[in-house]
């Protein structure tokens, strides 16, 4: 299994870029990083002219009755406030993407720490942590994020925050029980045999031989964990509502649930809505994807049991 | 019962009484009262500057021989007494701040030659890994170092095999490699886990005769576990035969190759299934089996493919070793009758 | 000198059959799990969210801060809470919530309906993921697969709230049409007002007939195998489902069984909250991640030379394909889909919030916004019990389809 992970032992970097799903996802991702990259770009130039009408704080065009619908001058619509959604929308992406970092590295460290050392020393290391993590399978990383973060001030329990918080739970539970599998499997093999005999302890073992041959496997759960991160802090504003900062899970309350006040009265911004959901659903769709790419590449053997 | 090596000095390696159990548990909170015999006290000295065979078909214990020899597995009872010059240790009380030092001068060479190399490291990485460990030298003296070894083991130009990965180097290349680490650190003794095994018949050859001059050379002694005798009898001096954890016979190789008094040495050279209708045909079953020594009865080891048990054989236990020649034993009641 | 031989052990036949020690070790697994979930909870809610939790609170000065872990009950000593916490496990009684009712009271009204949602929605989403995966794989016209894939992540990777969005928008109206055209009356009390039992009840008889259905479809169809009846063994699982659901119907309760799919709360007159829907929107956002899985599964086992020895036997596509390829893939699968048991569990909570069905997500969801702090636990204890009981289930069936894990 191990061998199967080395670049350049099948043509490695061609197998990385020959699987379509991994191809998507980075291409999705790239998109996001546009529009991230692109926000200031437009507000320093072409809002810049008109930032009364297009900033996403406080644009409001006098020329239209708002909630207005896609329009030339607005793409995707404006929001019942007045505010331009494009600009809502590339302003929203960078707290995603801080949040998937987040909660990507965070779910890295987890695993690799907690899935190494258990292999390494068995004993009952080895079983606290199996047990640990096959509990922490129980308990919902998104639900235990809610349980803190709601009724929050967003400034102190923010993107930073809420990634670390849920990559810390996600990364205990599914993402620990791979890695230890893989390590298990890494342990097994002659050449750490071979390290112990030339006098490696713990520290150089893991460090050297060990930890390289799972960051494959620890990537493919932080991909899949940040998806599911990138939703539950969306999930969060959603249910903030009005209290959250400007994000994609606040822009669906926005199309959602204040639609529905002024269902009748105004038309309800369903623009909105769908591009809140949309952000969302396209970032968390693109980690997933090359999570699950990952996984095809890297070890389409071993499903864990 | 030991079989004293032919050289008075004392011996590099002594081993006595070894044995290995492994716990076979049924049941969740039931102590095992179920034991595989991997193995089951042995005795065998080996000199400095001498190679032993360890010979034996598969399961007979000769590789966790090995590894406990090298303390990669503790024996469960039995002494290893380990005698270089003024560093005498008995191998099971090597604490762990004693290890590295142990390390440098008994090492194992494997048998995979494709898995016992850390596909993500270069051969520079894993032949000075030892050197790195025991913080000897710079990195330039760490590197002449290895091209000096590289050279020994016939990997010429040395400079072009330093940065190589496992996977562009043949399977003999690799072991060659996989000579060089484990003599790296100037052992006194290493373990070799039928490092031809997987390697292309052709080539064979070609190792064991590197092993054979490094040997010289270097003075490393050797206990070569093999389960074909024609590479042991081109490696070694002597030749141990293990069947179910247990050594049957043992003396020097000519010696034994050319008057085997075991029944079971017998089988081996002739290669001839053993064709008689007193073996009875054992159930195919979970345990208990042919190759598996599980609670093993007390009578000797090779009674049910023996052709040769009589009466004494099953009135006894298993038989010590006796002496037929010079430094010649053998583990058998009848074997001046055979 | 006679030496009394020790014989050569027997075969030895288990004195019981496998099943026996396999529950007994799952059984202990379980048991340890649950003792550490139980434990990641309280240290969760009792030392890690006030940690976080009262920052409001924190932010009007430590009088404040201090004053809001009163109210919550979090000032007391730890090791006082502790024992409370394991005193109530024991008795089944987590005291009561800060709304006054007993939490236990709670957790009994709202357990069954999610509870159902989740085995069978759990279900369901593992047949269909399981048969797409077989098809999508098996058969290699690309179109099928990368269509397929899509699909799949677009539901796993969905905004809940939209998908509820989604699903309320053009299924609900529908359905509760359908409803007019059973014939049954748009008011649930009406249905309720002559049954002769309760709501739960009832759908504890669904769920038992339901489960019923499929051991004795499974098992049925094991014996007609052995015996060589190919036909039975094909109809079985099919025929006892629809004859639990005919046996539902016959009990006099098909009414009643059909109207808890519309209406978990039946004094609710608005036509909204259905377990149905919310079934749907489970098995939408669960059977993509187990078609990977058996995809993945599928893809690998196909390359074995049993599936050339199984052609060259003369057995049909459709034969290799089910009953040795998917069968092998199938165990796997299933482990590997518990990964994915996190999301599932968030998603359905969601959903059934997001529905307005009042389950466990309604208790959850008020709990948490009102900080209940006894609520928010008893509603996570169970949601621990309900997913370490659909594990060993699943442990199970794997152990049925993979000799091999029998005795582990």
């Amino acid at each position: 299994m191990a061998v199967a992970t080395v670049p350049g032992r099948r043509g490695g970097w061609a197998r990385l870029l020959s699987n379509a799903k991994l191809l998507f996802g980075l291409a999705m991702v790239m998109f996001f990083i546009v529009v991230i990259v692109a926000h200031p770009l437009f507000q320093a130039t072409i809002w810049e002219r008109q930032f009364t009408v297009y900033d996403p704080f406080i644009g409001y065009d006098t020329q239209v009755v708002h909630p207005a619908g896609p329009s030339g001058e607005h793409w995707l619509g404006t929001d019942s406030l007045g505010r331009d959604v494009v600009s809502m929308f590339t302003y929203s992406a960078r707290y995603s993407v801080v949040v998937a970092l987040a909660a990507g590295i965070a779910i890295g460290v987890v695993s690799l720490l907690f899935g190494s050392i258990a292999a390494y020393r068995r004993g009952w290391i080895d079983s606290l942590v199996t047990h640990l993590s096959d509990a922490m399978v129980f308990l919902p990383a998104l639900l235990a994020v809610y349980i803190i973060g709601v009724g929050q001030d967003p400034g102190e329990f923010g993107a930073l925050a809420v990634g670390i918080t849920f990559g810390v739970l996600y990364g205990l539970g599914p993402a620990t029980a791979t890695v230890r599998v893989a390590a298990l499997g890494v342990m097994a093999m002659p050449f750490i045999d071979a390290a112990r005999l030339a006098g490696a302890g713990m520290t150089r073992t893991v460090t050297r031989h060990l930890l390289p041959h799972l960051v494959p496997h620890a990537s493919v759960q932080a991909m899949i964990g940040v998806a599911g991160a990138v939703t539950a802090e969306a999930f969060l504003a959603f249910r903030s509502g009005v209290g959250a900062n400007i994000g994609f899970g606040y822009l669906v309350f926005e199309g959602l649930t204040w639609g529905e006040l002024f269902a009748g009265v105004l038309e309800t911004p369903w623009w909105v809505m769908i591009t809140g959901s949309a952000g969302i659903t396209l970032l968390a769709g693109a980690f997933y994807l090359i999570g699950v790419g990952l996984r095809e590449i890297f070890d389409p053997h071993e499903l864990v049991v | 019962m030991t079989a004293p090596a032919p050289a008075q000095t004392m011996p590099l390696v002594e081993v006595t009484g070894l044995e290995k159990l492994f716990p076979i548990s049924r049941g969740m909170f039931r102590t095992p009262n179920e034991f595989v015999h991997a193995v089951d006290g042995i005795d065998f000295v080996i000199a400095p500057g001498e190679s032993l065979g360890l010979v034996g078909e598969s399961g007979c214990g000769k590789s966790t021989t090995g590894r406990m020899l090298v303390k990669l597995l503790d024996a469960t009872d039995g002494h290893i007494q380990f005698n270089d010059g003024d560093y005498q240790r008995d191998v099971a009380n090597v604490s762990r701040t004693e290890i590295k030092e142990f390390r440098s001068r008994v090492q194992m060479i494997f048998q995979d030659p494709y898995e016992s190399m850390n596909p993500r490291r270069t051969v520079f990485d894993t032949v000075s890994e030892p050197l790195a460990v025991h913080k000897v030298g710079t990195i330039p003296e760490r590197e002449e170092r290895v091209l000096e070894l590289l050279g020994l083991v016939g990997l010429t130009p040395p400079q072009n095999f330093l940065f190589r990965y496992p996977h562009e180097l043949s399977g003999g290349q690799r072991q060659r490699v996989a000579i060089a680490r484990a003599l790296v650190m100037n052992p006194r003794f290493v373990v070799a886990d039928e490092p031809t095994s997987m390697l292309d018949v052709s080539i064979r050859i070609s190792i064991m005769e590197l092993m054979t001059e490094l040997a010289d050379r270097l003075g490393v002694s050797y206990l070569y576990i093999t389960h074909d005798l024609a590479v042991a009898r081109y490696m070694c001096d002597r030749i141990a035969v293990m069947y179910l954890g247990k050594i049957v016979e043992v003396g020097p190789t000519e010696e034994i190759l050319a008057n085997p008094r075991h029944p079971y040495t017998r089988a081996l050279l002739s290669a001839v299934p053993i064709p008689d209708p007193k073996i009875k045909r054992t159930p195919v079953e979970i345990k208990g089996g042919i190759s598996k020594a599980i609670n093993p009865p007390p009578q000797c080891r090779f009674i049910q493919r023996c052709p040769f048990t009589a009466q004494i054989c099953q009135e006894n236990p298993h038989p010590d070793m006796f002496n037929v020649g010079e430094h010649h034993y053998t583990a058998c009641y009848r074997t001046n009758e055979i | 000198m006679r030496l009394e031989a020790t014989p050569e052990p027997a075969i030895r036949r288990p004195r019981l059959p496998w099943l026996v020690g396999f529950l007994a070790r799952r059984g202990l697994w379980a048991l340890i799990t649950l003792l550490i979930y139980l434990a990641v909870v309280f240290v969760f809610i009792q030392v890690w969210v006030p940690f976080n939790y009262a920052t409001p609170a924190r932010l009007g000065g430590p009088e404040a801060y201090q004053a809001t872990l009163e109210a919550l009950g979090l000032d007391r000593p730890l090791s006082a809470r502790l024992f409370e916490f394991v005193a109530g496990l024991i008795t089944f009684d987590l005291g009561n919530s800060f709304t006054g009712p007993p939490v236990r009271t709670i957790i009994a009204d709202t357990a069954p309906v999610t509870t159902f949602i989740f085995a069978v929605g759990a279900l369901l989403a593992f047949v269909i993921g399981e048969a797409l995966g077989r098809f999508g794989a098996w058969h290699r016209h690309w179109m099928i697969g990368s269509s397929l894939s899509t699909m799949g992540v677009l539901f796993t990777t969905i905004f809940p709230p939209f998908l509820v969005f989604l699903i309320a928008y053009f299924l609900r109206d529908p359905f509760w049409e359908l409803r007019e055209t059973m014939g049954l009356p748009p008011d649930s009390l009406d249905v309720w007002r002559d049954a002769p039992v309760e709501q739960n009840e009832v759908l504890l008889l669904m769920s038992l007939a339901l489960l019923g259905a499929v051991i004795g479809g499974v098992l049925v169809r094991t014996w007609a195998h052995r015996n060589r009846m190919r036909w039975v063994a094909a109809w079985a699982l099919p025929v006892t489902v629809l004859a639990a659901v005919a046996g539902v119907g016959l009990a006099g309760l098909g009414v009643e069984a059909v109207d808890l799919l519309y209406r978990s709360d039946i004094s609710q007159t608005v036509a909204t909250g259905s377990p149905l829907l919310v079934l749907v929107g489970v098995v939408l956002i669960t059977f993509g991640q187990v078609m990977f899985m058996m995809r993945v599964g599928v893809e690998d086992q196909r390359n074995e030379d049993y599936v050339l020895t199984a052609r060259a036997k003369g057995l049909t596509e459709t034969v290799v394909r089910d009953r040795h390829v998917a069968r092998n893939a199938l165990a796997p699968a299933i482990a590997g889909s518990f990964l994915a048991l996190p999301t599932l569990i968030a998603g359905m909570v969601i959903i059934e919030f997001g529905l307005e069905v009042r389950g466990l997500s309604w208790a959850f969801f008020t709990a948490v916004e009102t900080q209940d702090i006894p609520l928010i636990m008893g509603v996570l204890v169970i949601l621990g019990v309900i997913g370490i009981g659909l594990r060993v289930v699943a442990d199970l069936v794997i152990a049925y389809l993979d000799p091999r894990q029998r005795r582990s």
